[in-house]
């Protein structure tokens, strides 16, 4: 089997953490709770940075199976495939969104108004091409621009650090506002599930979770950082910058000296959206393979296209609707996916050292 | 065999086509007739008559094949062969010396044409340091890099490859050192081709490679034996084709054509800004033109206005839309490397001059083409040698990419980029990463990537690729 | 057929890669770059004229030529309301307006009589003006200041954007962005303040116009910093003849109702005093001087061109001298505080001041401006000066309810619980400034 190394899935945590996080999310959070979305930030990577310690356990406990064939063991075949299809959906509506996420940059600043939806059709080969390859050459891919996207990312922050920026007042929505706000948003995230679907494919020698909570650790900084940079430069006008990383750019000192440095945060964002994209697409077609053993991944990213197609041409249309359909509804199934999945699975993975323990003692 | 010597060497000419370089002799002493047949285009005659022909007529005892083999014939290459191999003898230059009174054939190798001598190839030029590179003849190539490695460990296997040409494919590695499933692959696939002929290293090379229809070379080359023996000493297999001044290795990674001989041969400070220089000329070389359109085509707005004002000005009075001028700019500069390249030595001034003053430079003024336009394309051909290696495949990648950028703006030039690096990351022939040490990261193998560190530093095999057990201690 | 089947069961995504690229490639083939599509505004102006708006577009006009000189003219439109007005101008234009290289937005006084943040918003959110642009208001027309600055650009090289930028960071210590405007404008006191330029139009008397056409320092009130530049190119030769001063940059190309709207008689003068128009709820509420601005900018960390003058100081000799003084240094420490339920605004501030100039008055004075140090009677006038402009501009704040001076993000962000109390205890809480006590600490010192 063609697996993972440890650093690669550290990278592809690191680059799902910054998914649909550093566009329109610190705006979007900041309508509803002020700066004080940091709080709501923080407390759900906490909660994360759990999840992923229920991973590596998970992991531990089953070493050599992926998730189809843990959950099989301890609830039969059709539950299995009931919870692995919840990820599927899940990670059907996650791409959706990033595509959209990714157009509103695209439409606004890249190509102001010359670019249209389906023109995002261009990235189907690529990311389809991808998720075929397998998981090992995106993992090789994302490991070569790794360092790519770290300066391109860490270049707008300090850009936009040495900017008039001043310290924003903290402490200014209610605990309720700040409960709201990451409640509505809580689709934006669920970054560790992918680790779930693949983590047959990660090849985890001992001690080596470390290195992937230290790269969860690189994104959740990023991602704060961004949101801190961004609220302390905008302040109340937050709410106006749709695109975060790249507003963070826009009032450079340097900008009249050599010109516009927004190529950098267009290459960067593009390059973290198509990779976003990868993943996610790729997390969809293996639960597809996981749920319909029979078929290749080939279909699954047939599959995801049509679906991607007839989902947009009839049912949404619009990127705005797709952004409010995640805050509204896909909010209530994100908490499925996002919270309960996660607990089960690491209740099962608990049972499963009772029981190879008692095995032992008798 | 017994008296029929001279029906033998009829059969034999008949068999060779009456060939006018086909030379036959025949000497006859008291036990009877001795036959000698070999091609005097590959054979030297005046070795045969000294170190064969006038041995043999002077001896005073008496002429057996063992005498023969033992005391008459002054040469180092003598064997007995058996007749199936007679041919293959022949075609190698050998005499094939047989007779009525003694059973089998023996081969003296008297081996002559002409070689070229070894001299610095015109591909891969060094400021300082060995300028030696491999010529055409399999066995100047083969002394080449024993001279350079002595060792006991050093191996030559010879294969033949080619139903006609019967070309000689040495497979060269050092015991140990190379991984013996890479050699084992290697022997199995040359093992396998079935073709008419051999021409050159290219032939095999296509056989070697696990993707064949690819763009990219998965196979690495060079003309330099100090560029061999060191892959060798890393652990690789080296083939050489006979006939070929282009000898292979085998497993081959991007990253060794970053690397030049240059890069050894001075300090490693220095090596390391080169390196990245050539790793940004490779980047300009394949984005700048694809670059340049689709910020004319999409993204004015993150020009600079006064460079915007440059190319507006420039491009306002053109014929062409922006797309179409670098098209026709590339076309042109194409064009003129393919003529200087044919072109005889003494005209390739005059194609420079044409070139670049009459056509640049009376297109600007003409109004026909714009000078950023030139400059950008001018800029990526240019940049494309800081790699020649690489030269066809960048090519091809820069077409790629004048497409993507000018059709889908900045967007299409990441999405290639990265469909393109998901593609090499694909290849992993040989059990190798096409992309290391940076794809997967191979901490170890950084000392020798785009930085690169002291010579001294350097102790153990790489990792990047299988190799052997025993590396340098 | 087979084996073109077998391809593409191969290669699926290249196939794809192939149609998508068929599909768009022959557009990109025939379309001609986005320098002739689009026309580069660097400046916009919007006025209001009774009840229409006009929008001003100052364009590039790209030109064949090898020289590289930007050549610009202003094309107006009108509409009764500011979407109109942008197709309006783009049909004069025969090509959509491309706003990311607008460096400047300008706006007459009438606009903002009422609130111009929905104008702008349109711009911003519609046709992608740039937050970052320098956002200044003018006494006559947006448009007849575009034609101004285009002719003064020409002829002498100064730009609008670049003197409003020395403004900005010379002057009033801020930042006259549009995206500063918006942050004043959606903080809790909805107050900003942005750059104001005088225009001077003088269509009848265009000879009067001519010796005060170099770059001249121009008395208005004490200020010393205006300058008044003439933009007329006639007046750069000499100032005799005509007075046709708008760009005729491309103008052979323009439409007649370009020409209509581009051009404009009469010499005209672009004033730079430093003044800056207080906005509040995006509408005017006060114009404010270089003193007023100088006081503002005491309680910024940042140091400003400030220069203080103070008259009848006694010499050595006993003599009567009026006396200027650079600030060349500055610290400055706020804090707030609560005291029986009173707001107490606090300010520490230290100024280094050295003498740089004395105004003798035509008499024969012993002392040597580099040798004067600063006595006791000196610091106590730079003092009381200070203060008193201080009060001034205090005033002028509290009258209008304006807050730009930060009070409320520093009390917000050291005593949030009693000044959100207090402000709750208010009638008016819009107006707390008057309700908060300020207490200057000045410490005028000898700087080095």
């Amino acid at each position: 089997m063609k697996s993972i190394s440890a650093r690669q899935s550290g990278i592809i945590v690191f680059l799902t953490i910054l998914a649909n996080k550093i566009l329109v999310l610190p705006s979007a959070m900041y309508e509803k709770s002020k700066t004080d979305s940091i709080f709501a930030l923080i407390a759900i990577f906490a909660f994360e940075l759990l999840v992923l310690a229920c991973f590596f356990a998970l992991k531990k406990a089953y070493p050599e199976q992926n998730l189809k064939e843990i959950l099989s063991k301890k609830m039969g075949c059709v539950a299995a495939k009931v919870i692995i299809f919840a990820f599927l959906i899940f990670f059907l509506f996650k791409t959706m969104l990033t595509y959209a996420v990714l157009y509103v940059y695209l439409k606004d600043l890249v190509y102001q108004d010359e670019f249209g939806f389906l023109a995002l059709v261009c990235l189907f080969p690529v990311v389809n091409h991808a998720v075929v390859c397998g998981l090992r050459a995106m993992g090789r891919t994302f490991e070569l621009f790794y360092y790519i996207v770290l300066v391109g990312v860490l270049f707008c922050l300090c850009i936009a650090f040495f900017t008039n920026i001043s310290m924003p007042n903290f402490f200014v929505a209610s605990p309720l506002e700040i409960f709201h706000s990451g409640f509505r948003h809580i689709f934006a995230f669920g970054d560790y599930l992918v680790l779930f679907l693949f983590i047959d494919k990660i090849k985890l020698k001992k001690g080596e979770e470390k290195k992937i909570f230290l790269f969860a650790l690189v994104g959740i900084i990023l991602v704060l950082a961004i949101f801190i940079i961004f609220y302390a430069k905008y302040q109340v006008t937050a709410f106006m910058h749709n695109n975060a990383l790249a507003d963070l750019l826009v009032f450079s000192v340097q900008f009249n000296a050599i010109g516009r440095l927004d190529i950098i945060a267009m290459l960067t964002i593009m390059t973290l959206g198509l990779f976003q994209l990868e993943i996610f697409q790729a997390a969809f077609c293996e639960s597809f393979v996981q749920i319909f053993d029979k078929l290749s991944v080939k279909y699954g990213v047939i599959v995801f296209d049509i679906l991607f197609l007839v989902i947009y041409l009839v049912l949404i249309k619009k990127y705005e609707i797709m952004l409010s359909f995640a805050t509204d509804y896909l909010v209530y199934f994100a908490i499925l996916t996002n919270i309960v999945l996660p607990v089960l699975i690491y209740v099962l993975s608990r049972r499963h050292k009772k029981e190879t323990y008692d095995e032992k003692n008798d | 065999m017994e008296n029929n010597v001279e029906k033998y060497i009829e059969n034999l000419k008949s068999q060779f086509h009456q060939n006018s370089d086909f030379a036959s002799r025949l000497f006859v002493c008291q036990k009877g007739k001795i036959g000698f047949v070999f091609l005097k285009s590959m054979s030297d005659p005046i070795l045969f008559s000294q170190c064969i022909y006038l041995p043999i007529q002077s001896f005073d005892g008496q002429i057996t094949k063992q005498n023969l083999i033992d005391k008459i014939l002054k040469n180092s290459g003598v064997e007995t062969v058996q007749e199936e191999k007679v041919f293959a003898e022949i075609l190698d230059g050998k005499v094939i010396v047989f007779s009525d009174f003694f059973e089998g054939f023996i081969s003296v190798d008297i081996t002559k044409y002409p070689t070229r001598t070894p001299s610095e190839p015109p591909t891969s030029p060094v400021i300082q340091g060995p300028r030696e590179g491999f010529v055409e003849d399999f066995k100047t190539n083969i002394t080449l890099l024993r001279r350079r490695i002595h060792s006991k460990d050093l191996v030559f296997k010879m294969m033949t490859v080619g139903s006609h040409t019967k070309t000689k494919v040495i497979l060269s590695y050092i015991d140990g050192v190379a991984d013996s499933g890479v050699i084992k692959e290697l022997e199995e696939k040359i093992g396998k081709i079935k073709i008419n002929g051999v021409v050159d290293s290219y032939y095999i090379l296509s056989y070697l490679e696990k993707r064949p229809n690819s763009l990219f070379k998965q196979i690495g080359n060079s003309e330099k034996p100090d560029v061999v023996v060191s892959k060798m000493l890393e652990g690789k297999v080296a083939i050489i084709v006979d006939n070929s001044p282009i000898v292979l290795t085998v497993p081959f990674i991007l990253m060794e054509d970053m690397q030049s001989s240059n890069d050894y041969y001075t300090n490693h400070h220095y090596s390391s800004v080169v390196r990245f220089i050539r790793m940004c000329g490779l980047l300009i070389a394949i984005v700048a033109p694809g670059f340049y359109l689709a910020l004319q085509l999409f993204h004015y707005n993150i020009l600079p206005l006064n460079f915007l004002i440059t190319i507006a000005d420039t491009t306002q009075g053109l014929p062409f839309t922006p797309f179409l001028e670098i098209l026709f700019i590339f076309l042109l500069f194409q064009i003129l490397y393919e003529v200087s390249l044919r072109l005889p030595s003494y005209l390739g001034l005059a194609t420079s001059v044409v070139g670049a003053l009459i056509l640049g430079d009376t297109g600007v003024k003409a109004g026909l083409i714009s000078p950023p336009g030139v400059i950008i394309t001018a800029l990526a051909k240019i940049a494309l040698y800081t790699v020649p290696e690489q030269q066809s495949q960048i090519t091809v990648l820069q077409i790629v990419f004048i497409i993507l950028g000018g059709s889908l703006g900045v967007l299409g030039i990441v999405t290639g980029f990265v469909y393109v690096v998901n593609y090499l990351n694909t290849l992993d022939d040989y059990k190798t990463p096409y992309l290391a040490p940076y794809a997967p990261r191979v901490k170890e193998d950084l000392k020798d990537a785009l930085l690169k560190s002291s010579i001294t530093e350097k102790h153990s095999l790489p990792k990047s690729f299988p190799t052997g057990k025993r590396g340098a201690k | 057929m087979k084996k073109m089947i077998d391809a593409v069961k191969k290669y699926p995504f290249i196939l794809i890669l192939v149609l998508i690229l068929v599909a768009f490639t022959p557009y990109s083939l025939f379309s001609p770059g986005q320098s002739r599509k689009r026309a580069v505004v660097i400046a916009i102006g919007l006025d209001k004229i009774e009840d229409e708006y006009e929008i001003s577009f100052l364009t590039f006009i790209p030109s064949p030529n090898q020289e590289f000189q930007q050549a610009n003219s202003v094309v107006s439109g009108k509409g009764s309301s500011v979407s109109e007005a942008v197709l309006d101008a783009q049909l004069t234009l025969g090509k959509d307006i491309g706003l990311s290289h607008a460096k400047t937005t300008v706006v007459n006084e009438k606009m903002l009589e009422e609130d111009v943040s929905s104008s702008l918003d349109y711009l911003m959110r519609v046709v992608s003006l740039p937050e970052n642009t320098v956002f200044v208001c003018t006494n006559t027309t947006a448009k007849q200041l575009l034609m101004a600055t285009n002719s003064l650009e020409k002829n002498l090289g100064i730009k609008l954007d670049q003197l409003v930028s020395y403004n900005a960071n010379e002057v009033y210590i801020s930042d006259t962005s549009l995206e500063a405007f918006y942050k004043g404008y959606y903080s809790p006191t909805k107050s900003s303040l942005i750059g104001y330029i005088e225009h001077i139009k003088d269509s009848t008397q265009s000879e009067q116009a001519a010796p005060q056409n170099q770059s001249s320092s121009q008395g208005s009130g004490d200020s010393q910093k205006s300058s008044q530049t003439s933009s007329s190119q006639d007046g750069q030769q000499g100032g005799a003849g005509s007075s046709e001063q708008n760009s005729s940059a491309g103008s052979s190309g323009q439409s007649e109702n370009e020409k209509q709207r581009g051009s404009l008689q009469g010499q005209s003068q672009i004033l730079n005093k430093g003044d800056a128009v207080l906005l509040r709820d995006g509408q005017k509420v006060a114009l404010l001087d270089v003193d007023n601005l100088n006081s503002i900018n005491l309680l910024s960390t940042k140091r400003s061109l400030d220069s203080i003058t103070i008259t009848d100081v006694e010499t050595e000799d006993g003599k009567n001298v009026d006396m200027t003084f650079l600030v060349k240094n500055k610290v400055v420490s706020v804090k707030t505080d609560f005291q029986n339920n009173i707001p107490l605004f606090v300010a520490n501030i230290n100024l280094g001041v050295q003498l740089s100039e004395i105004d003798t008055k035509a008499q024969k004075v012993k002392q040597n401006v580099q040798n004067t140090q600063i006595t006791e009677e000196i610091a106590q006038k730079l003092e009381q000066k200070i203060k008193a402009e201080f009060a001034k501009v205090l005033q002028i704040l509290r009258e209008n309810k304006a807050d730009v001076l930060g009070v409320y993000d520093h009390f917000f962000a050291e005593n949030r619980k009693e000044f959100l109390s207090f402000l709750s205890s208010l009638d008016h809480p819009e107006d707390f400034l008057s309700h908060v006590v300020f207490m200057l600490n000045l410490k005028v010192e000898q700087d080095g």
